[in-house]
């Protein structure tokens, strides 16, 4: 698994309160795992969520580079009021992705 | 809410997967329910527990364990204990019916660490959420291995201290702390006497308590059905510091008194309060029974102590061994398994924890009585 870091200004879609962004493409071998990591870390709330933004998504068929990975990339676009702020949104994030991914690799049908 | 309901029958055995985190204990259970009887007189079957396994986060000596660490430590650990749990129960995720994870309360980072993969497994092998309130957990665990019908519950821990009565479809708070809970009084006594926190800072304070000989007269602080423990702990830490820089004081009998007193006559007192404010509450809802619940639970001082007053009044107390009464994951795959029998489910908009819970926040829909 292969984490694409972009700071890329021009591709972010939300509402940029802050001057601090940062975008991450993670690619999964299904859509169906990338729809399991997108739908686990959505519902929890951000601390601090007039200082640090995260909007999730999937790709979908026509976001995607190639047909292959239509839908099966999660898609994380984070906003921060500092530099500080970002980098603890951004970890905060890694970590919860983190298990998703231990999860998917070792408790799925397949893996047991 | 409904005055009285069926309880829905179920006619084959179910089977629930539940993880543990909201302090520094992860655990894990796997637990099988049994068809009620067709007779609504004959006593359900006991519960089957398929796995019970827990692995706790321990921080050196004089240290306590932080939110973040703690979260880091379930992270890492989350998935092999659900593997561990699978082999050692012989299921596989086809045969579980649903996943529980405790909601709260406790600490938030922990918490959530542990509900990220409760919501992943529950979603990959496709199979219904179900949050669960920490305290039930504890209560309803201790009720099924005592067989406790309806006790008066004193759940005692490291974040808890509450007196529980169940009434009506709740569990109902009688009494609790007004300040910190029994259990942090004594962790952080420990840290102040820079004990082991291995296994637990509590167990090394019963161990140093049990060579205690004399009694120190500290502060009694019950306030009608409630305890306040934060202005002992201040005093003893003061007591404690004193000896630490040579300044010592002396029994009646000339010997000095020794960091060994100071835990025994810290038991003495707290636990003292926690059996009058159990009385209390036994006398308002005229029970014979008590079951301890909770870490502090294990101490064997405090069920002695327990004993005696239920003796005296004509009842007994139930308490459980260190498997059930420390934080772990099949008392949350029990409650939640009980709530799921009822149709409970919890949605993933829902799954959000929270560091409050308040225990007669659940409705008991489980129980008829």
């Amino acid at each position: 698994m292969i984490l694409q870091f972009q700071s890329d200004i021009s591709s972010i879609h939300i509402m940029s309160k802050h001057d601090h962004h940062l975008k991450l493409t993670i690619p999964f071998s299904t859509s169906r795992q990338a729809q399991i990591a997108y739908n686990v870390i959505s519902p929890d709330p951000q601390l601090k969520p007039d200082q640090f933004t995260q909007v999730l998504s999937v790709s979908d068929a026509r976001g995607a580079s190639d047909e292959l990975s239509a839908g099966r990339i999660l898609v994380a676009e984070f906003d921060a009021a500092s530099e500080r702020v970002l980098r603890v949104g951004v970890n905060g994030f890694l970590d919860s992705l983190g298990v998703v991914v231990g999860c998917l690799r070792d408790l799925d049908y397949d893996a047991l | 809410m409904p005055s009285k309901q069926e309880l829905p029958i179920i006619h084959r055995p179910t089977v629930a997967i539940g993880l543990e985190g909201s302090a520094n204990k992860l655990g894990v259970g796997i637990i099988r329910h049994f068809p009620r009887p067709s007779s609504k007189s004959d006593p359900r079957p006991p519960a089957q527990i398929l796995a019970n396994i827990r692995h706790t986060y321990i921080t050196p000596p004089g240290e306590g364990f932080l939110p973040r660490d703690t979260a880091k430590h379930h992270r890492s650990f989350v998935v092999k204990l659900v593997k561990d749990a699978l082999k050692t129960s012989g299921l596989t995720p086809n045969d579980i019916d649903c996943v529980c994870f405790t909601q709260g309360p406790g600490m938030g980072a922990p918490l959530q660490s542990v509900a990220i993969a409760a919501r992943t497994i529950s979603m990959m092998w496709d199979k219904p959420l179900v949050g669960v309130n920490h305290c039930i957990g504890h209560i309803e665990m201790g009720r099924e291995i005592t067989g406790a019908n309806n006790p008066v519950v004193l759940y005692v821990s490291g974040g808890n201290t509450q007196v529980i009565a169940y009434s009506h479809r709740r569990y109902r708070i009688f009494g609790e702390t007004l300040d910190i809970a029994v259990g942090n009084c004594l962790d952080r006594f420990a840290r102040t006497l820079q004990i082991p926190n291995d296994p637990s800072p509590g167990f090394n304070i019963e161990l140093l308590a049990k060579k205690g000989k004399h009694y120190v007269e500290l502060p009694y602080t019950v306030k009608g059905m409630d305890v306040s423990m934060s202005g002992i702990l201040a005093f003893i830490d003061g007591l404690a510091n004193d000896i630490a820089n040579g300044k010592l004081r002396y029994a009646e009998d000339g010997e000095i008194i020794t960091n060994e007193d100071l835990c025994f006559s810290l038991q003495e007192t707290i636990f003292a309060m926690l059996v009058e404010i159990t009385e209390r509450a036994m006398a308002h809802v005229g029970s014979q029974q008590v079951l301890i619940v909770g870490g502090v639970g294990c101490n064997e001082r405090l069920q002695e102590m327990m004993g005696i007053m239920a003796r005296d009044r004509g009842g007994a107390v139930y308490a459980t061994d260190e498997r059930f009464c420390i934080d772990n994951g099949i008392m949350i795959a029990h409650a939640g398994l009980l709530a799921y029998e009822t149709g409970f489910r919890t949605s993933l908009q829902d799954s959000v924890c929270t560091q409050r819970f308040r225990t007669d926040e659940v409705f008991i829909a489980w129980r008829d009585d």
